[in-house]
């Protein structure tokens, strides 16, 4: 339903030009700073190179933190997963469920609309609204990317590592959309979600530094993000990989909703609300 | 087509353990206005809920309009117009543009004008943020967003809460006007006054099962009523014995004056006082609420 849909991204106008502009700006600025000290200050490589690899390893892997895909994965596309990642999964857990746990559901499923079309709408907005993020930071890039001369690629390998980072954000927010379905809150849906989020960037982060987690890494989707190398061309097994488990969790969440009885309640914990109010 | 604008058969839902809804059957006719009647927790709102598909009944049949709301939704709720009873509102709309989007929701629609009148008729400020408004200018709102649809049944679940008495009457006398376009009305509430008021039948809900479905004259003259009787001369109290129904509840000293308490019809007895010298005769009906009272109280009693 296309009232749903817009009525969503216009909520979410705020957010999307607050995280546009600021990653935007910071792109811009960091193209800047390459050509001011990176360039410039044979000291700071110097002070750079000095460092144990394993730092760099920790932060994306990069060969050569001078070069283009190096520098951007140290300075952006290595945590920016963690920053657009939480706040991914706190608007996907709250996509579906705040609705329930603040009672605005409720008004909005009594009239003649799918629950498939609640859903759909909402989760459209929500990938719209994160994708605009993205292309808002892409654009400050571009700009950044115009004012130097220091690298050579093209602008549409400068997207490169945004569509990888939306495929890991995909995960996080659809695994965050799941876990509305089942856990009694959207707020321990974010958590939960946003606590995966994090282990899995560190157990990828130190699998690289550490052999004996490379076990435990293949369950992590974030050894499938690309970061920065991207910009020199796209794993597209790696993106599948990450698409298909975004499915697989979208699926769930849809079937479990579709399925489940609406919840009713107060904010928090609405399993109590449901005992107490439910029965009225 | 079906006879019944709603039919409910042997309806069951269960919260984990709590047994919300038990065995409940229901019927409601196209065209009247029927109060469903119960304390919190009975199972009011949980019967409009699987009414609605917002939840699912365990075990049993329901039949809105003819459908199944558990198989088509979207045909049910088309024909639906409903007002929760735990309201709440996205609050960063104006109540106008609240309106507009429930609008865009719905079809077929009421005429914009119509809603507009209705909202000067309830008084209420379309222009102002709903969370800036009263719980009784949210109810309004709440109230407009259930009459957007132009629909053969409505479901309100306590519609005039939070409104001021003068707001009541005026909701009372559209939901009148609604009944007369032909509009089914099925609506719970906890002002017996109002129900006695506007409804054609009632239904009372207890833990989850019906008890009592009438109408709503028939169960207000069926039950307890008392008789204050001045006789011109003296009356022997046992006279009131052989009568059945009948009891005695108090007696002045010269037998001149009695109070009695009838069950049921009040035939036999009007007939009975023909043979008797009778001066004067006061007959207090019980209000809706007093009946509704004696149900809960005769159930407690047998618990």
């Amino acid at each position: 339903m296309l009232a749903i849909f817009w009525r969503k991204l216009k909520k979410n106008g705020l957010m999307i030009l607050g995280w546009g502009i600021g990653l935007a700006a910071l792109g811009y600025l960091l193209f800047n700073i390459y050509d001011r000290f990176f360039l410039q200050n044979v000291d700071l490589q110097q002070i750079m190179g000095a460092f144990p690899e394993e730092v760099f390893a920790f932060f994306g892997d990069a060969d050569n933190i001078f070069d283009l895909e190096g520098y951007l994965t140290l300075e952006f596309f290595s945590y920016v997963p963690i920053i657009l990642g939480i706040m991914a999964v706190s608007s996907a857990g709250s996509l579906i469920a705040k609705g329930e746990e603040e009672g605005t559901l409720e008004v909005i499923l009594a009239q003649p609309v799918s629950r498939t079309a609640v859903f759909w709408s909402k989760l459209a907005a929500l990938l719209v609204s994160l994708g605009l993020i993205l292309a808002i930071t892409w654009g400050g890039f571009a700009l950044g990317y115009a004012n130097t001369s220091s690298f050579d690629v093209s602008y549409l390998s400068l997207v490169n590592p945004f569509i990888s980072l939306f495929a890991i954000l995909l995960v996080f927010l659809s695994l965050a959309l799941m876990l509305s379905m089942i856990l009694p809150s959207s707020g321990a849906a974010g958590l939960v979600a946003g606590f995966l989020l994090v282990a899995s960037y560190f157990i990828t982060s130190l699998a690289r530094i550490d052999s004996n987690l490379e076990g435990v890494n293949r369950f992590s989707p974030m050894q499938y993000y690309q970061s920065g190398g991207a910009i020199s061309g796209l794993d597209w097994n790696n993106l599948i990989i990450l698409f298909a488990i975004s499915a697989v969790f979208i699926a769930l969440a849809w079937v479990l909703f579709e399925r489940r009885d609406l919840r009713f309640g107060g904010s928090g914990g609405f399993r109590l609300a449901v005992r107490k109010k439910g029965m009225e | 087509m079906t006879d019944s604008a709603i039919l409910l058969e042997q309806v069951h839902k269960y919260y984990g353990k709590v047994h919300a809804l038990r065995g409940l059957d229901l019927e409601i006719h196209p065209g009247e206005i029927f109060g469903f009647l119960g304390p919190n927790g009975s199972g009011k709102t949980t019967t409009i809920r699987c009414m609605l598909d917002l939840i699912r009944p365990n075990r049993g049949s329901i039949r809105v309009l003819g459908e199944d709301p558990q198989k088509n939704p979207q045909s049910v709720k088309a024909r639906v117009g409903y007002l929760p009873g735990d309201l709440q509102l996205e609050g960063d709309f104006t109540a106008r543009d609240f309106l507009k989007y429930i609008r865009k929701l719905r079809r077929p629609q009421r005429p914009w004008p119509d809603v507009l009148n209705l909202a000067a008729r309830l008084e209420l400020d379309l222009d102002k943020r709903i969370k800036g408004l009263s719980q009784g200018n949210k109810q309004k709102v709440g109230l407009l967003q259930a009459f957007i649809g132009d629909v053969p049944l409505m479901m309100f679940d306590e519609p005039t809460l939070g409104l001021d008495p003068l707001i009541q009457q005026e909701v009372l006398n559209i939901v009148r006007e609604e009944r007369n376009r032909g509009t089914t009305i099925f609506f719970s509430s906890h002002i017996l006054s109002e129900v006695q008021k506007i409804a054609d039948r009632v239904g009372i809900i207890r833990r989850g099962a019906l008890v009592e479905i009438a109408q709503t004259d028939d169960l207000v003259r069926r039950s307890v009523s008392r008789a204050i009787i001045q006789f011109k001369e003296s009356v022997r109290d046992s006279y009131f014995d052989d009568l059945p129904n009948v009891e005695v509840l108090r007696v002045n000293d010269d037998q001149h004056s009695f109070t009695l308490e009838v069950r049921g019809e009040m035939g036999p007895f009007i007939k009975a006082l023909a043979d008797l010298p009778v001066q004067d005769l006061e007959i207090h009906r019980p209000s809706l609420e007093e009946v509704f009272l004696n149900y809960y109280r005769d159930a407690e009693e047998e618990n």
